[in-house]
């Protein structure tokens, strides 16, 4: 046994390198617009950003500190779920803030549900699978649950209307429930009514149709409907390899829309250029495979499915950010992890990879023995293996079945 | 994620170029920046338009709230009709105008009026406004701009696009909101300036003369050129009535005429040295000939044309220098008419001169082949044919200049910002009659000035020589010469043997006296009288008579010595330098006489010029060849250098001026 339970020192540092970068990014994107409001300094909204960092660095540390098994207690992992749905249901008390229902504002704070509701949502069905295992494939005991829940809060948070972070809870839930081997049947199977479901929500509901529209030819309406789109191009292409400088960009200068949250990293590419949006890249790179590695060097199966689900989770989230962004994708409005402003999306993120970061302290703890995960489900070896090898490799990773030949995570780390 | 960072890639480097041509072209805004147009000067350099900077006010009618308020205000102050004003205002912002021009280049007392109005949405700029500070003069020569800074007439129009300049611009950095944060600019490169054949004096002096003449002979307009024979370049052109060029817009079309290269009138007598000169070049007669001139009287093909007073034989000089029709004509006979017709091209006639001003015609001629058999007579004498003022100047030149005729041309050379020069002038020269044809034609016309038509042609202290012209103009209603309607003029040059100015004077439609001797002459006798001494032409002969007060270099004419002695007790008796001897205005509006002290033939002693009007002041300076150098507005508070001192022509004086209250 270690003496001292030892975090992985790259994931840590690839947070916390993102979420630093964030603060700096978001005083450079946000100074000129902070000057233009009233009774704001320049400053204003990278302080507030300065103290959510801090505030969310603590949580991670805090969370890093209490072992992630606690949130295995029915009682936290269906209280949260609970507490996700009726904060879902009770945004759409709040008055609207640019058109959408997404946050709750009280004594001056304000957070969002659906931030919740992620973690809230990787808690239960990491815990579920957990209790079901043996039995992943089991259509009605195992999936259709899944499906449930995951589909409820999907649906509340699509209400609000936020059709990106619900897209985002479905990520979560396949990650997982692939991640534990679940038949890839039954993903097809719920699939085709999602996507159907999500053709229906892009054809009857106006401006979605709209937003699509555009995304395939922004140019056709530069003034109107393709105006963010372009805007963010014109940043990123103005950029070019080495940027215009830091904090010399000129898009903010009210051109892009929010810049400083939803499309900062559009400030990255043109003030940093090619090399700054390659190193935030690469530095969400360097998270997702350390973050995994963690995840499935769970000590236990809960452990496993949960850091998947966090993982995916944020960085599902990164890049479908810096595809609307590279107008890869229609454009949805949702931050990029760490980096956008506000503090009620960057608090829970943390908070999550504190979790993470707990679990691959517990991952070290057991390095040198078979991971549990193996253990636990050597009744149904085949079936568990296969979906969980097959999806891996698809994200270039090692899989870990070579554990008993492989050399000791901390030995590696250090070496 | 590899398909990001592909992307990005795409993007950042293929798509680099475009994309950030965009972005720059929506984060830039770019002001064109006018540059400075250039000076006009005089051949001595000094100013003679130039361009300042001026308040130009606009509003931004969508920013408006009281429309009829602001109105209002504004009309008290631009002194405009102010419902006029409301109504403008009220359509540009129904219409949803952002820009409507309110008032154009005030004056600094306007624009600081209106500043002070401070309303809302109404907005200064500036704008250069061209200046002439020496108002009417030379206003032909110069022409005048449009509010564009356009040039619309004189050399401002010929020369526009070297007087331009090249535009600069404001680049400036805007956001989004169409506020700009940062700004950097492309210098504008100020227009190329003209240097002026015209002298500012000469130029004063002439138009003193012929405007009092005009107005004399209540003539309904009148031009006078001043030529330097030997290069070709004008000194002086003058039209009356004349026009102010900072305000061109209120002068009539009639006033902006330039007459001395737009006005065809038939020559009459002055012509006639045409005849004389080919007779003389071709070996066909010489000045001691004699010509029977036939009492008076000469029938060509069934015309008969009379003389004013009944001859018998005289010689050709006589004959030229009484103005004989039948020895005139007798001359033409003599060349006929494709000799005549010749010499005609020759001298200049049926082309444009070449000068560098808007609007010059040719004239009117006929190639011979078209005559009628009684043309050559007619032509002989000056009538059938349309020329111009200038043409016949330069006629007159030719012989001036031992019969070598330069085109005349009035822009010596044109020079960049650096001070160097771009372009100088090249007059196109060439021989007309041998310079012993020109000798002897300058001989007979002196015998005009002496025993002649134009004995009121006569100068002090040097020798002239020139012709009289007295033309009937032809009525437009009956198509045969009027009864009533004349062009009186003379032309002639001195001094006589080595003629230092040709200068032309013509009269159109004098009331009373009509005689080219009796109402052109004296003009010319006036200006040359001023103007030799003013160049330093040696006098060649004895002055006759003591100056006439009335002319003023000429009474300014005192010894040094006395000057100095006479300054001296001045400052002696009471400590205090005293005005020298300049008299107030008399008229409104008018300079009256102005006799100043001379302390040597070519300086003379600073006047006091405190109390007096821009205008006065400017009048004063360029009679005195003294180059103006004003500030300020109002009346004239302080100068520099002081009075009494000894200042020189094309000597810089430092004028302020100032409102007293």
């Amino acid at each position: 046994m270690a003496k001292k339970l030892q975090a992985d020192e790259w994931l840590f540092a690839a947070t916390a390198a993102l979420a630093l970068f964030g603060v700096i990014m978001v005083y450079s994107a946000s100074a000129v617009v902070a000057a233009s409001e009233q009774n704001h300094s320049q400053y204003h909204y990278v302080v507030r950003q300065s103290i959510w960092t801090l505030a969310g660095l603590c949580a991670m540390l805090l969370a890093m500190r209490f072992d992630y098994r606690l949130l295995r207690h029915p009682f936290i992992a269906y209280g949260l779920l609970g507490l996700s749905v009726v904060l879902l249901v009770a945004v759409f008390a709040f008055s609207p803030v640019n058109g959408a229902r997404r946050w709750i504002k009280l004594a001056g704070f304000s957070m969002q549900p659906s931030e919740i509701a992620k973690l809230a949502l990787a808690i239960f069905l990491a815990r579920f699978l957990e209790r079901r295992a043996g039995d992943e494939g089991s259509l009605r005991r195992t999936f259709v649950p899944c499906m449930a829940v995951t589909g409820l809060l999907a649906l509340l948070v699509v209400k609000e209307p936020d059709l990106g972070t619900a897209m985002i809870l479905a990520v979560i839930c396949v990650s997982i429930l692939l991640t534990a081997g679940a038949r890839l049947k039954h993903l097809a199977l719920a699939a085709a009514p999602a996507l159907a479901g999500l053709a229906g929500l892009l054809l009857f509901v106006p401006w979605r149709m709209k937003r699509m529209v555009t995304f395939l030819d922004p140019w056709a309406d530069p003034q109107g409907a393709g105006y963010q789109v372009i805007q963010s191009l014109l940043a990123i292409g103005s950029g070019g390899v080495h940027g215009l400088g830091f904090t010399q960009g000129r898009q903010k200068m009210f051109f892009l829309p929010f810049a400083h949250s939803d499309f900062i990293f559009a400030v990255v590419g043109e003030e940093l250029g090619l090399l700054g949006g390659l190193g935030v890249i690469a530095l969400f790179g360097l998270f997702l495979w350390r973050g995994m590695r963690a995840a499935l060097n769970a000590p236990d199966r809960f452990g496993m499915l949960l850091g998947m689900g966090i993982v995916t989770g944020i960085v599902a989230q990164a890049l479908f950010n810096i595809s609307v962004v590279l107008a890869l994708v229609p454009t949805k409005g949702i931050p990029l992890p760490f980096i956008s402003y506000g503090g009620s999306s960057l608090v829970p993120t943390l908070l999550s990879v504190g979790v993470l970061l707990n679990i691959s302290q517990q991952a070290s703890v057991n390095q040198g023995i078979e991971p549990r995960w193996r253990a636990d489900v050597e009744p149904a070896t085949v079936r568990a293996n296969r979906p969980a090898t097959s999806f891996v490799p698809a994200r270039g990773i090692v899989p870990p079945r070579v554990s008993t030949s492989r050399t000791p995570l901390r030995g590696e780390a250090k070496g | 994620m590899v398909i990001a960072g592909l992307r990005l890639v795409y993007l950042q480097t293929s798509q680099h170029e475009w994309l950030s041509r965009r972005a720059r072209a929506q984060q830039l805004d770019s002001e064109p920046l006018s540059p400075v147009r250039g000076l006009i000067v005089d051949r001595q350099g000094r100013e003679l338009a130039r361009s300042v900077d001026c308040d130009s006010f606009f509003a931004v009618p969508t920013e408006i709230e009281n429309v009829d308020e602001t109105a209002a205000r504004l009309a008290s102050v631009l002194k405009t009709d102010g419902t006029a004003l409301a109504s403008r205002l009220k359509g540009a912002k129904e219409a949803h105008r952002g820009f409507l021009w309110l008032a154009r280049k005030l004056d600094e007392a306007q624009s600081q009026a209106v500043s002070e109005l401070k309303i809302k949405g109404v907005y200064a700029m500036q704008e250069p406004k061209r200046r002439y500070p020496n108002g009417t003069l030379a206003a032909h020569v110069l022409g005048f701009v449009g509010l564009d800074d356009k040039g619309l007439g004189g050399v401002e129009q010929i020369y526009n696009a070297s007087l331009v300049g090249d535009a600069g611009k404001l680049l400036l950095e805007g956001d989004a909101r169409r506020k700009s944060y940062e700004s950097f600019g492309v210098e504008p490169k100020p227009g190329q300036s003209l240097v002026l054949t015209i002298d500012q004096t000469v130029q004063y002096l002439t138009e003193q003369s012929l405007a009092s003449a005009v107005e004399r002979a209540h003539a309904k307009s009148g031009t006078a050129i001043v030529l330097d024979p030997h290069t070709g370049e004008i000194l002086a052109l003058a039209n009356a009535p004349a026009f102010n060029p900072n305000d061109a817009g209120r002068a009539g079309a009639d006033a902006r005429l330039n007459q001395a290269l737009q006005n065809i009138y038939e020559p009459g007598s002055t012509f006639k040295v045409v005849a004389y000169s080919g007779v003389l070049e071709e070996g066909l007669g010489k000045p001691d000939d004699r010509v029977d001139c036939q009492m008076g009287s000469i029938t060509i093909a069934g015309r008969v044309v009379h003389d004013h007073s009944p001859y018998g034989t005289l010689t050709l000089t006589e004959a030229l220098a009484k103005s004989s029709n039948v020895a005139a004509i007798k001359m033409g006979l003599r060349l006929g008419n494709e000799r005549m017709y010749r010499y005609i091209r020759n001298f200049g006639f049926g082309a444009k001169t070449g000068v560098e001003l808007p609007g010059e015609t040719a004239g009117l001629l006929r190639p011979f082949e078209r005559w009628q058999p009684s043309s050559i007579g007619s032509i002989a004498i000056g009538q059938e044919i349309g020329v111009t003022p200038l043409q016949v100047a330069a006629t007159y030149g030719t012989v001036a200049n031992d019969g070598v005729r330069i085109a005349p041309h009035i822009v010596r050379e044109i020079r960049n910002d650096d001070g160097t020069v771009a372009r100088g002038a090249q007059a196109e020269s060439h021989r007309v009659v041998s310079a012993d044809t020109a000798r002897k034609i300058r001989g007979m016309l002196e015998s005009v000035t002496t025993k002649g038509t134009a004995r009121a042609a006569r100068l002090e202290g040097y020798t002239a020589a020139g012709k009289t012209g007295t033309a009937q103009k032809i009525d437009p209603k009956t198509r045969t010469y009027s009864a009533t309607k004349y062009v009186a003029s003379f032309v002639g040059f001195a001094p006589v043997e080595n003629p230092s100015v040709v200068i032309i004077v013509v009269v159109d439609e004098p009331v009373g006296a009509h005689h080219g001797g009796d109402v052109a002459a004296p003009v010319f006798a006036e200006i040359a009288d001023q103007v030799l001494p003013y160049l330093n032409v040696m006098p060649d002969e004895e002055i006759k008579a003591p100056a006439p007060g009335e002319r003023l270099l000429a009474q300014a004419a005192r010894s040094q010595a006395e000057a100095e002695a006479a300054r001296a007790r001045e400052v002696e008796s009471d400590g205090q330098v005293k005005l020298p001897v300049v008299a107030k205005s008399v008229g409104e509006g008018d300079m009256g006489e102005i006799v100043y002290a001379t302390a040597g033939e070519r300086s003379l002693l600073m006047p006091d010029l405190r109390g007096r009007s821009v205008r006065d002041v400017a009048l004063i300076c360029a009679q005195l060849g003294l180059e103006l150098e004003a500030r300020g507005e109002g009346l004239a508070v302080r100068q520099s250098p002081a009075v009494g001192t000894n200042v020189e022509a094309g000597q810089t004086v430092r004028i302020e001026f100032g409102r007293s209250d």
